[in-house]
């Protein structure tokens, strides 16, 4: 099965980015990567990807932040977004979600050792389709 | 003034004189008269001392000596010629009766001297004793009358100055006498000086009982006195008739008359009179009573021996002081008496004092030596105290600190917040507590942890305000540690277990290229890193839990719906084992409840029971609700916990011996974690266990729902 869609991985970790874009790619998708939030945000703002994976602690701008200024843009405010941690941290979570729940149907959020691989991309295609 | 006049017969001086006389010619009469010359009268007039005249047979003064001009002021011709009972000196009430008298005499009858009132020309008063005796002639008739006035006493002029000098010595004793003298021992003895021969008894009233009873008996021993009385005296207590008490209470000097009492018989006896008579050879009685405005204090017997006369005035005039003494004694006792009560109460008093000081003196050093700092306000939150630590941790000195407020030392705060605080508990009258960042005087900056409590009086108004401060800078540090190393546990540790998952997952997608070891070594590797990855998650839990710092969210859930998800996750397992399961739900499975938590709980009963039991075992959930409880048991035909082991079922990191080498799986810490959040949640948790025959643990939650707890951080 193949998949079209650009999408962003954004994530400090580079093993783990690594691991999403070769996943992501060999099901078809278009992976972008960026390094930190700070990147992120410049990418998507660029590139317009139609699903990001936010991870949620990152050095320079975390993922709450980008959340926020993406709520900003014209664009960024109706991207779907899926939030990737390593902890649940329900504060962060709720941060989050609370940032983008005005204009955005759904916010998702996965504990990453909590999920297999194959499960990420499920989530991603079910969104896409949403 | 004092005149002495002799004129009695017995101990009578002038008879002596005259018996004297009668050897040369003067004849005395049977009846104590005498025949004597005109110049023989008047050489015996002047040389007596005491009035003295001589009346004719009808009444008139022919004679009066030259102590009758002196004392009354009577020239001789003033009286000589007239009748005697019409003198001036005499009252004229009384001059009948001395007319009666003057004829009796002449008549030859006999007459008992009496008391007189007699006037001076210059109308002075003067009382004396009047005597009369009728004088013969020669031939045995009557010719005239000897009237004599004598003083109330048989005493000569020498010995009542002296007496007199010896009542104001007793006088000047009574003042010396202190509380602890025996006062009526002093009067008894003083008594016996100024009457010369005689005995005292000295008796005290006893106002309850009415009785009066001996305290002293001087001039005679006690036994002798016992002997007259035939009992001991000292012991001896006399009922008072009710006039003899108005006697002694209205008048200082009474002749007692009828005897003394008997002691021993119980009644005042004549036949004891007689024996006092005989053996202490005692003549008349006088009982004087010491008063103090109508109060009575007791009273003295004088017992005079050998027919002597009591001076009246004198004695009258000794009571009178001894009373004014004895009142003043009794007072002074009672005042001693309260003095001694209001000593030993002070003493007492004291004794409280020096307890109380000496306790509040441990309060006060531990106070004062206590590591946390203590400081007392006012209400406005002026420092009153300050203990040691404080000036440790402000850095100030205690005068620098003594009426500032604690804005002083609070780093970022105004002092109107300060004034806030202080507001609050005065008008809640409940504790403050809270976290400050302070700065000392040298600019340290610290955290302390604060609390304020209002001191109460008895009616619940505020009185003070006591703040105790303890610098926590240290344990926020070490909580920031903590916190820290749970962030980097929780992200840095996951994160390479996600990529080793996901990197072995990446493997296996390939999984036509790999032979069977390779797949089969690469799902071990799966498998640990799995476990692993819940390692950390229950290490994380514990750390949580330990820090106090989980929620609980309760919300609406369905525990029939979360067994079942974790019987899901659990499958796998439960197939490769071919356990025997069963499960058993009440119709109502909704519970308010926290989702995690309540997964948490399941998740490792369910799982520890999977691990524990052998193949082909049964594992059952059986789940029931009363009014007050939802119940959920977990029971497994398992391996077991020794009999020995199980006391230490939920504490963490307690693996049971006989499982330790059998299932390598199990961190020690699921039963721990499950017993911390039934806890908090407000539920209990019990279990039976025999070993290789299975374990059954019982859970109950409230029905009514978990209790909700916001500060925190969730469970994973």
């Amino acid at each position: 099965m193949t998949s079209t869609g650009k999408i962003l991985v954004v994530d400090d970790e580079k093993l783990l980015r690594k691991a999403l874009k070769d996943k992501l790619s060999s099901e078809g998708f278009d992976v972008l990567e960026a390094k930190d939030g700070e990147e992120g945000l410049k990418k998507a703002l660029s590139e317009h990807p139609d699903l990001i994976l936010l991870d949620v602690m990152m050095p320079k701008m975390d993922g709450t932040e980008v959340v926020k200024k993406l709520q900003e843009d014209k664009w960024g405010k109706n991207v779907k977004i899926i939030m990737l941690t390593n902890v649940s941290d329900p504060v962060k979570v709720a941060e989050a979600t609370e940032a983008g729940s005005q204009n955005m149907t759904v916010y998702d959020y996965m504990i990453k050792s909590d999920w297999k691989l194959e499960e990420v991309v499920e989530r991603v295609r079910t969104k896409l389709e949403k | 003034m004092c005149f002495c006049f002799i004129f009695l017969y017995n101990d009578c001086k002038m008879f002596k004189f005259f018996q004297k006389r009668e050897e040369k010619g003067p004849v005395l009469t049977k009846d104590g008269g005498f025949f004597v010359s005109d110049s023989t009268i008047g050489v015996l007039l002047e040389s007596s001392p005491g009035i003295f005249l001589i009346l004719d047979k009808e009444g008139q003064v022919i004679r009066v000596n030259s102590k009758f001009t002196k004392a009354l002021g009577y020239k001789q011709n003033e009286v000589i010629k007239k009748k005697f009972f019409e003198l001036p000196i005499l009252a004229k009430d009384s001059r009948v009766q001395i007319k009666k008298i003057v004829g009796q005499i002449i008549e030859n009858k006999k007459f008992d001297e009496r008391e007189i009132a007699v006037f001076s020309k210059d109308k002075k008063e003067f009382h004396f004793i009047l005597e009369a005796k009728a004088l013969h002639d020669s031939g045995g008739g009557i010719s005239g009358i000897a009237i004599g006035f004598s003083p109330m006493t048989i005493e000569s002029e020498n010995s009542l100055v002296s007496k007199l000098r010896s009542m104001s010595e007793i006088s000047a004793g009574f003042v010396d006498l202190d509380v602890n003298s025996d006062i009526y021992k002093y009067i008894g003895e003083s008594l016996r000086k100024l009457v010369g021969d005689c005995l005292v008894v000295m008796n005290v009233w006893d106002d309850e009982k009415k009785v009066i009873h001996p305290v002293g008996i001087y001039g005679i021993s006690k036994k002798d006195y016992s002997k007259i009385l035939g009992a001991d005296p000292m012991k001896q207590a006399f009922p008072l008739t009710d006039d003899a008490y108005e006697r002694l209470v209205n008048n200082y000097l009474t002749k007692v008359e009828g005897g003394v009492y008997e002691a021993g018989q119980g009644k005042w006896s004549r036949v004891a009179s007689k024996t006092f008579e005989k053996i202490a050879r005692v003549t008349s009685v006088y009982s004087m009573g010491f008063t103090w405005k109508g109060e009575l204090y007791g009273n003295a017997m004088v017992l005079l021996r050998n027919n002597q006369k009591l001076n009246h005035e004198l004695i009258e005039a000794f009571v009178h002081q001894a009373s004014v003494s004895l009142q003043k004694a009794e007072a002074d006792k009672a005042l001693q008496k309260a003095h001694d009560e209001l000593e030993i109460k002070v003493k007492e008093r004291t004794k409280d004092l020096q307890k109380t000081a000496s306790e509040l003196e441990k309060f006060k050093l531990a106070v004062e030596n206590t590591s946390d700092q203590v400081v007392i306000t006012d209400l406005e939150g002026n420092i009153l105290y300050v203990n040691a630590a404080a000036t440790i941790l402000t850095g100030y000195a205690k005068d620098e600190l003594i009426s500032k407020r604690s804005s002083l030392w609070g780093n970022n705060l105004l002092d109107k917040y300060y004034t806030k605080i202080f507001e609050q508990i005065n008008k809640d009258k409940k504790t403050y507590r809270g976290e400050l960042n302070n700065i000392s005087k040298d600019g340290r900056e610290y955290i302390s942890d604060l609390r304020i409590d209002p001191v109460l009086d008895s009616r619940g108004n505020v009185i003070f305000f006591v703040g105790i401060e303890r610098d926590i800078t240290q344990e926020k540090k070490v909580d920031q540690a903590k916190t820290e190393f749970v962030s980097l546990a929780s992200h840095q540790l996951r994160a390479p277990l996600s990529a080793i998952n996901w990197y072995v997952e990446l493997v296996m997608d390939n999984k036509e290229k790999l032979t069977t070891k390779q797949k089969e070594y690469l799902t071990e590797v799966y498998a640990a890193s799995k476990r692993m990855g819940e390692l950390v998650g229950s290490l994380l839990n514990v750390s949580r839990i330990e820090l106090g710092e989980f929620t609980i969210s309760p919300e609406k859930i369905d525990l029939k719906k979360i067994s079942e998800s974790v019987f899901k996750e659990l499958v796998a397992k439960i197939e490769t084992k071919k356990h025997n399961i069963k499960k058993i739900y009440p119709k109502e499975t909704s519970y308010t409840g926290d989702e995690k938590l309540t997964r948490i709980i399941f998740h490792n009963l369910l799982s520890n029971s999977v691990k524990y039991t052998p193949e082909k075992g049964n594992i059952s959930l059986k789940i029931t609700k009363d009014k007050k409880w939802f119940f959920i048991e977990v029971a497994d035909s398992g391996l077991g916990i020794p009999k020995n082991q199980q006391k230490k079922m939920f504490t963490k990191l307690f693996r049971a011996d006989n499982v330790k080498g059998e299932v390598i799986e199990g961190t020690g810490l699921g039963l721990y974690i499950v017993k911390s959040i039934i806890d908090e949640v407000g539920g209990e948790i019990s279990f039976v266990s025999a070993q290789n025959k299975g374990t059954t643990f019982r859970v109950k939650l409230p029905a009514d729902g978990m209790k909700k707890k916001e500060e925190g951080k969730e469970l994973s």
